[in-house]
């Protein structure tokens, strides 16, 4: 137990489960689920049995050790992860049954998992980095499940180079730290670490955890099967930068943490804005994902870390659900009508229909829209209380924490209250196919979802903001008694955002019957919110930008440097021809003519010779004479 | 096994030697011969590997060599003059022991993705095994003159295969080649000779490169350390660096001298593509690390800023130009590009860690590179066309090698769990931490690593996403995955490059003492 086999067995045996099930003759997914099942009741183990921390490291590189660290935070999280994914894999079975890509599907599965896994289990921030990255690849690897679809790489290859980006600015936060502290160990942090790395590695939890406005990645998401969508884009890799920043916020700089704050806070808002006139299912329960994840992130930013935790938590529960619900809804619309089946236009009267998904959704959605007795509530209070306590203690412009916060959680509770009417009451509608009842391999995972986002599992008190949770991983810090209005607040709130909602949408209303006839998605004024702020179009303008520098440089190295290499080519073969010529008339003009002249002399000496021998003697004769006088006078 | 250095060294040319007396038709005998000739150099490194002795802990250069052989090759007395002497000089240290091995392997796996060459087998196996002999000995030799015959012997193989074997504008490329290469040797015959000038061993003027890089300078030599007088503002010793600097950094190639890269790379058949990135830019960057910096640590020290710069602007301007290209091939030229600038940054960041980084990125990129290329080759040989955009959605029809192109292409953008992670992250980690480096140069370089995310991922989602779609309805019967041939080929690699990315100290562990001491010969010269 107090080996280092026994946790790499936990991470790694759901990614072996997948590759037997893609390698295995019969393509079989029972392979996935029951080790990742496995890998679940073994962590349980380990959380019942376990107490204290266990590091073990080992020198990667040369005078650099990564070490992985277990304490009870990382093995809770680790359940929390294998349990989400058991579902979701579960779910699958019926939801991905048709899929020629199953085996693959749940290989993907099994590597994210054991990604994630490593994420939790790392004590190094390189180490983490290493598994941040390879989450990001899972990730996109099945956002890209189906990537013939038209779109869909696309948004796959976006939602990698958003992450990218951030991931660069948490390597670089990374390094600066070493450079300043020579030191990545988690567990050894201490003191402040200054600002740019604190910026820095804030910027890549950022970026995993979609907050503002690096969010556009996770509405690109939603193009990946269902499931995925529930598991590693709500429940589990989304809070990995949640989770990074509950590790590091204890020293992070002052000024870095009142910056998370801010963050989260507009995200919270901005999600909570654009979920509101969605008509894609799965496009709300993505920015409603946004708006909560900055709920969390405001939490750590203004020094309530362990409630972004529970948040964390709780909220993994509940939005896994709404995901599967959503699942359910359209794998049965699918089979109903050729329609959209993520659309809320071509929804409603589903409550009878699916009588297992209502249910779930109703109770996730509580949760969600945060009304007492359920799990969101309790967690969602302690941050808000987290923001007051930062508010009182930071005066004026704090202030807006709070208040930005408890309008997002009436805009949340009126959101799923629109969301819920429009898709469970009042009449179905281009229902003309049979309906085929939830089964088992459905109901159970909702059902359990449902389950675990109501208050009794996280606590008896149901006003608590605090849960067994706290208790199990010691944490001590966080007992906040403000006799504040808060809760009270928040539960009005969210009443007046459900009830307004239900004036708004409720069966029979003028826009229910409104909606269905024209087929316009919104009115113009409302495009803004509705494209989330038109983020993703700014991520394509920032990739064509750098496309457009691209041909720009590539003309640099076609008309620039070549050229200039053929300049010099060229005017080095000219100048060889002028020497060439130059060597022609003015050097070898003089030997020419030299020998041009002997044979010309040549020539015309021999033509004084003739043909018979008696001149050529006579010639002989008439030089022998000539030279014997000049011998003789001279 | 005495010798072992010149078994490595010769038997490839050995090989080739024999091949000319064989009659030309038997084109399956040269295939087999080559492989063989290349399998025993390879199986001979391995045996290198495991008689080096990881823990020799130098205290000069001298004492930093295994395997050491030494032999006079000409020692010509001219009376007044002196004595003219070139040694016949090997050895192996922890920087050149993973070269050599990972020479003779790609050396391999270039001979396997040559199984399909129709044309002239018999010279082309001939030269390709020369060119393999005079690889190998620019990383074992220690005499500089020896080094150098060997550097510029690489051209001629080099100039043959890419301008007999090669694509359509073969003789363009294999001229633009050789001229380049050429004009970089120059630079560097200048400063080999001007270091034979200054630098005696026992009382004699030598080519040794252990000599040279202990510093053993004449007193009247212009090179010597601490010399007054400038040439234009410069010392000798700094002109010599840039000279050097500008010779190996064409052959790296680094920007602004990098566009025959491209061409040559385009122009190339397959398997010499794979040789030419996977090897002969290492033989650039291993000049770097063994006569730039070797022999002039003082100036580099004073140069750091701007062999970096040089680094970050490769890294950014290959990465970007690599977003820009329709060719396969050449945006993987172009990749290459911005992954030798990390060797720059890692050699300016004059630290144990970026050094031994840019070490590892060499053999990393060694490894991924060729692999890049030969997926290049697997579609260019189905359909005699690499152009992006007349491919899409390949992966649906071709699934092995949709993996294989995701592995390769996730290791060439760095992704953790591969090694060019790793190289990089060391890489990054020596620039961050350096005395001698400004912040920027490492944040620069973090920015290559989102580029080539951008241009990899942006390839595999035109090329292998989406709906299946061919340019030509001709090529439908050669759409097949991949053969066992093409098999073996790619997966060597794809597990080295896993392994490595996980246990990077398989490699690291042969260089450390090396880099380490070479890390403490630097710090001599620190200011």
């Amino acid at each position: 137990m107090n080996s280092l086999w026994f946790f790499l067995i936990i991470a790694i045996l759901p990614f072996i489960g997948g590759l037997m099930g893609y390698f295995s003759s019969g393509k079989r997914t029972v392979f996935a689920i029951t080790s990742t099942l496995i890998s679940f009741l073994l962590t349980v183990y380990g959380i019942a049995s376990f107490s204290g921390k266990l590091s073990f490291s080992s020198e990667w590189l040369n005078d650099f050790e990564i070490a992985i660290l277990i304490d009870k935070t990382s093995l809770l999280l680790i359940a929390l992860v294998t349990f989400i994914s058991i579902l979701v894999q579960v779910f699958s079975l019926e939801y991905m049954r048709e899929d020629p890509g199953k085996d693959r599907f749940y290989a993907k599965l099994g590597l994210f998992v054991f990604s994630m896994i490593g994420l939790l289990l790392a004590d190094n921030l390189l180490l983490l980095f290493v598994f941040w990255e390879l989450v990001g690849l899972s990730s996109y690897l099945l956002i890209g499940f189906w990537y013939e679809k038209k779109g869909v790489s696309q948004s796959a290859r976006m939602a990698f180079m958003v992450n990218r980006v951030a991931d660069a600015a948490l390597l670089a936060g990374i390094l600066l730290l070493y450079a300043e502290t020579n030191d990545l160990s988690i567990a050894s942090l201490s003191g402040n670490i200054s600002f740019l790395p604190s910026l820095l590695i804030a910027i890549g939890a950022f970026g995993k955890s979609a907050q503002f406005p690096f969010s556009g990645w996770l509405t690109k998401a939603m193009v990946g099967p269902t499931p995925v969508s529930a598991l590693i884009h709500a429940a589990t890799m989304v809070a990995a930068g949640v989770y990074l920043l509950f590790r590091t916020a204890p020293y992070l700089h002052p000024h870095a943490m009142t910056v998370i704050a801010f963050v989260g806070i507009v995200t919270a808002f901005y999600g909570a804005v654009c979920a509101i006139i969605q008509f894609d299912v799965k496009k709300i329960l993505a920015y409603s994902t946004i708006s909560q994840l900055g709920y969390m992130a405001m939490g750590v930013g203004v020094g309530a870390m362990e409630a972004s935790l529970f948040h964390l938590f709780t909220h993994a529960f509940f939005k896994a659900g709404l995901f599967l619900g959503a699942a359910s809804i359209m794998h049965f619309l699918h089979k109903i009508h050729a329609k959209d089946a993520q659309d809320l236009r071509y929804m409603g009267g589903l409550k009878t229909r699916l009588p297992w998904t209502y249910r779930s959704f109703l109770i996730c959605g509580s949760a969600l829209a945060g009304l007492p007795f359920f799990s969101g509530f309790m967690s969602k209070d302690g941050i808000l209380l987290g923001s007051w306590i930062f508010a009182n203690d930071h005066g004026g412009w704090a202030y807006l924490i709070p208040d930005l916060g408890l309008i997002t959680a009436m805009l949340t509770a009126f959101y799923v209250g629109r969301m819920i009417i429009l898709i469970f009451w009042g009449e179905a509608k281009f229902m003309n196919g049979t309906a085929t009842p939830e089964k088992n391999v459905v109901i159970i995972p909702l059902a359990l979802l449902a389950m675990f986002s109501i208050w009794i599992f996280h606590d008896w008190n149901p006003m608590s903001h605090q849960g067994w949770m706290f208790s199990l991983l010691a944490i001590t810090k966080g007992h906040v008694s403000v006799g504040s209005l808060i809760p009270y607040l928040s539960i009005l709130l969210a009443m007046a955002g459900i009830i307004l909602a239900y004036s708004l949408f409720k069966p029979g209303t003028n826009y229910n019957s409104r909606i269905t006839e024209t087929h316009e998605p919104v009115s113009k004024s409302r495009n803004v919110v509705f494209h989330g702020f038109y983020l993703t179009y700014l991520y394509e303008n920032v990739g064509k930008f750098f496309k457009s520098i691209s041909q720009v440089f590539i003309q640099i190295d076609q008309k620039g440097i070549d050229p200039l290499l053929h300049f010099s080519a060229v005017s080095s073969v000219v100048f060889s021809k002028v020497l060439a010529l130059i060597d022609r008339f003015i050097v070898d003009g003089p030997v020419n003519l030299v020998a041009y002249l002997s044979a010309y002399m040549g020539r015309r000496f021999a033509g004084l010779s003739s043909r018979d021998g008696q001149t050529q003697l006579g010639w002989l004769l008439l030089i022998v004479t000539l030279v014997l006088i000049y011998i003789q006078l001279f | 096994m005495p010798n072992i250095l010149s078994y490595i060294f010769v038997f490839p040319l050995f090989i080739a030697l024999l091949m000319l007396v064989i009659p030309a038709q038997k084109e399956q005998t040269f295939r087999s011969m080559a492989l063989a000739a290349v399998s025993v150099q390879f199986i001979l490194s391995v045996l290198l590997m495991i008689d080096f002795d990881q823990s020799i802990d130098p205290n000069a250069w001298s004492d930093a060599f295994q395997f050491v052989e030494k032999l006079d090759w000409i020692n010509l007395s001219l009376d007044t003059v002196g004595n003219f002497k070139i040694q016949y000089f090997l050895g192996v240290d922890g920087i050149s022991l993973p070269l050599v091995v990972l020479s003779s392997f790609v050396m391999l796996i270039g001979v396997i993705s040559s199984w399909n060459i129709r044309k002239k087998v018999k010279g082309y196996f001939i030269l390709y095994l020369i060119l393999s002999s005079s690889i190998m000995g620019c990383f074992i030799a220690l005499d500089f003159f020896l080094f150098y015959v060997c550097f510029e012997f690489m051209l001629l193989p080099m100039f043959f295969l890419i301008g007999i074997w090669g694509g359509k504008r073969r003789s363009y490329a294999s001229i633009k080649f050789f001229l380049y290469t050429l004009l970089g040797s120059l630079f560097i015959l200048v400063v080999m000779i001007m270091l034979y000038m200054g630098v005696r061993e026992e009382g004699v003027h030598t080519f040794s490169l252990v000599a040279m890089m202990d510093g053993n300078y004449t007193s009247d030599s212009v090179l010597g350390l601490g010399k007054e007088g400038t040439i234009l503002g410069f010392s000798a010793r700094a002109l010599a660096f840039i000279f050097l600097l500008i010779g190996f950094g064409i052959k790296l190639p680094s920007v602004p001298v990098h566009t025959w890269l491209p061409d040559a790379h385009v122009e190339a058949p397959t398997p010499i593509s794979v040789v030419l990135a996977g090897l002969l830019l290492k033989v650039g960057a291993y000049g770097l690390f063994r006569i730039l910096y070797g022999i002039f640590p003082d100036v580099a020290l004073e140069y750091a800023g701007l062999v970096a710069f040089f680094g970050v602007v490769s890294i950014l301007y290959g990465g970007t130009n690599a977003l820009a290209q329709n060719d396969l091939k050449r945006m993987v030229a172009y990749s290459s590009v911005s992954h030798m600038g990390f060797v720059l940054v890692g050699l300016a960041s004059m630290t144990s860690t970026g050094f031994l980084g840019a070490l590892f990125h060499m053999v990393s990129h060694g490894l991924i590179s060729p692999a890049l290329f030969l997926i290049a080759g697997v579609i260019y040989d189905r359909t005699n066309n690499r152009t992006i955009d007349c491919f899409s959605g390949l992966a649906s029809k071709m699934p092995t090698y949709t993996f294989f192109v995701a592995l390769f292409f996730f290791a060439g953008l760095g992704l953790p769990g591969m090694s060019g992670f790793v190289g990089e992250l060391m890489v990054l980690m020596g620039a961050f931490t350096s005395n001698n480096l400004k912040l920027w140069v490492g944040l620069l370089s973090i920015i290559g690593i989102i580029i080539s995310a951008a241009y990899f991922l942006w390839t595999i989602q035109r090329m292998f996403y989406g709906t299946y779609f061919i340019r030509k309805p001709a090529w439908e019967s050669n759409m097949f995955d991949l053969t066992i041939r093409e098999r073996w080929m790619l997966i060597p690699l794809a597990v080295l490059v896993v392994v490595l990315g996980i246990f990077p100290r398989l490699i690291l562990d042969y260089s450390i003492e090396t880099i380490d001491f070479f890390i403490q010969h630097l710090s001599k010269y620190a200011p």
